[in-house]
């Protein structure tokens, strides 16, 4: 039976990532993609912690601290085979890969998304006055543009209305 | 076992434990680095613990100093950032400071008596 291990190690494999858990980089970014994964619906049980390093669970650091595991993780060894929906979720977080090459953007998309999903109620200004609390050294920009990423990443197809729609189209004509 | 001998050994385990990490902030860096197992940034440390540099750094050198953490330089987004992990003898440090703290409890609660005169 696969364990979330292998989920976690399927997802990466399938945004094309190449880990190397021995970096602190690596770590970081497994945490975050695991937490992404779970937000966005893909069935991983791992409970994350939004405090201090977070969206970060514990739980998923001592899967991953043995030797053996990080090895596991660097060689993208799975059994789990990943389900459409799965590979839907994941090419929704590929569509963003600039969460990949810039770790406060990825900080910053995690943590709103962390919020968004704990307290419904929450508007943008809710948002940005926590995330002023929780991560005070993350840029007003890497917020406004995580805020926007978190977005993007939560759309649901039925959010689109025809009135958003054709806002959009008049927009994309804007561009032409 | 007798209340006098849990007052010996809470005595006895005292002499175990490092004075110099009984402060709320030390205790609460090494508790937070031992759930973080990857490493806690400064930054984030300074977010979660809401102290200025000055005694953030002043504690964190001094547990550097003891040997109970290690600080390492990460390069995040074109930055230098310090990273402290706890060290083995943290740990064993940290665990003897909760069991400490478990006999201080224990203590405390089985003598109802002087409780009572306390309450008095």
């Amino acid at each position: 039976m696969s364990t979330n291990l292998d989920k976690v190690i399927a997802c990466l494999r399938c945004l094309g990532l190449r880990p190397s858990m021995h970096q602190y980089k690596w770590r970081f970014l497994t945490q975050k993609t695991a937490f992404l994964a779970k937000a966005l619906g893909m069935d991983i049980s791992y409970s994350f912690t939004i405090y201090v390093s977070g969206p970060y669970s514990r739980e998923l650091n001592c899967d991953y601290y043995p030797f053996e595991n990080k090895t596991k993780i660097n060689n993208l060894q799975t059994d789990y085979v990943l389900t459409p929906l799965d590979i839907s979720i994941l090419e929704r977080i590929k569509g963003c890969s600039d969460l990949y090459e810039n770790q406060s953007l990825m900080e910053s998309t995690s943590t709103i998304i962390f919020l968004m999903k704990e307290n419904h109620q929450y508007n943008d200004e809710n948002i940005f006055s926590s995330m002023r609390r929780l991560k005070p050294h993350i840029r007003d920009t890497e917020r406004i543009i995580g805020l926007t990423k978190a977005k993007e990443l939560l759309f649901k197809d039925e959010y689109m209305t025809e009135e958003i729609a054709r806002e959009m189209e008049e927009w994309d004509r804007i561009d032409s | 076992m007798l209340i006098n001998d849990d007052v010996c050994l809470l005595l006895e385990k005292s002499e175990r434990v490092n004075g110099s990490t009984l402060s709320l902030t030390r205790c609460l860096i090494l508790t937070l680095l031992a759930y973080f197992m990857d490493g806690i940034q400064y930054r984030e440390l300074k977010a979660a613990l809401k102290i200025s540099d000055g005694k953030l750094i002043s504690n964190l050198n001094k547990l550097r100093e003891l040997q109970f953490i290690e600080k390492f330089e990460e390069e995040i987004d074109h930055k230098k950032i310090d990273v402290y992990t706890l060290t083995e003898n943290g740990r064993k440090e940290l665990k003897r400071i909760i069991e400490w703290m478990k006999f201080i409890k224990k203590v405390a609660k089985e003598d109802g008596k002087c409780q009572l005169i306390l309450t008095k």
